[in-house]
């Protein structure tokens, strides 16, 4: 943030154990993420799954799009930016969709499905 | 607008993790006074009680989303309600022009680093205050 250490303000000794106490909360909070990680990656694809079934597919599609945001929006903060930038990917694709209450064209379902193999990936999940 | 001091901030964000973490970075880096809500409904009711200088305000949330909730705080307050900077993934140019067309003061993209938030807050509160 800052060019030299020079630069940095000097911060008083309470503020400076306090942001200490911060970095290692955002360890831990790194190290839950992580555990859960699976866990949303598995929602992720029983949504993915009921939408392939192909029951209330407009809610499904919304139910996944929500999925994708949320998992866009924290994966980077929690070390996976990978994860963040082909979640986002997708989510971007799916929106006209969701937008537009429609289900999803043919040629896009072999795209998702490929997506959330990367999604995988990208977590260090292998799923294919 | 006037010179105000940045003290109160209400967050507003549904998802757990980045709820946690960013009411620690902007009470320990930033050392602010927060209250954070998990829902647009539940920040509607700390705006009497909490007093907020500023609201942090995710977009898309289930339930009242983000600029549902800007519209029904200015409508509870009468068009005076506190200033807000939405969070959120949908931070193309377009997206935030027309989130700064709502009333937002600005955007900020998520994913964010925690520990430079508080700044990128305070430099947005000094822009639009000072």
């Amino acid at each position: 943030m800052y060019d030299t250490d020079d630069d940095a303000p000097i911060l008083p000794a309470d503020h400076l154990a306090a942001i200490e106490a911060v970095k290692l909360r955002m360890k831990e909070m790194t190290a839950d993420y992580v555990r859960d990680l699976p866990e949303k990656l598995q929602a992720l694809e029983d949504t993915w799954q009921a939408l392939m079934g192909r029951t209330e597919t407009v809610t499904t599609l919304e139910t996944l799009y929500r999925q994708l945001h949320k998992l866009a929006g924290s994966a980077a903060t929690f070390g996976f930016p990978k994860v963040t930038e082909v979640a986002r990917r997708l989510e971007l694709q799916l929106q006209p969709y969701v937008l537009a209450k429609s289900s999803l064209p043919e040629d896009l379902i072999e795209v998702v499905r490929h997506e959330l193999n990367a999604i995988a990936h990208a977590a260090g999940l292998r799923r294919d | 607008m006037g010179d105000l001091k940045l003290n109160r901030i209400l967050l507003v964000e549904d998802e757990d993790d980045i709820r946690t973490i960013t009411r620690i970075c902007l009470e320990s880096v930033g050392r602010f006074q927060v209250v954070a809500c998990g829902s647009g409904e539940a920040a509607l009711s700390q705006l009497e009680s909490f007093k907020p200088d500023l609201i942090l305000l995710d977009v898309m949330m289930p339930g009242l989303d983000g600029p549902g909730t800007l519209a029904a705080m200015k409508l509870k307050t009468h068009g005076d309600a506190p200033p807000v900077i939405f969070m959120t993934a949908r931070a193309q140019r377009w997206e935030i022009d027309h989130f700064k067309a709502l009333g937002a003061l600005d955007v900020i993209a998520k994913p964010f680093d925690p520990m430079t938030l508080s700044q990128a807050v305070k430099h947005i509160w000094e822009r639009n205050h000072v």
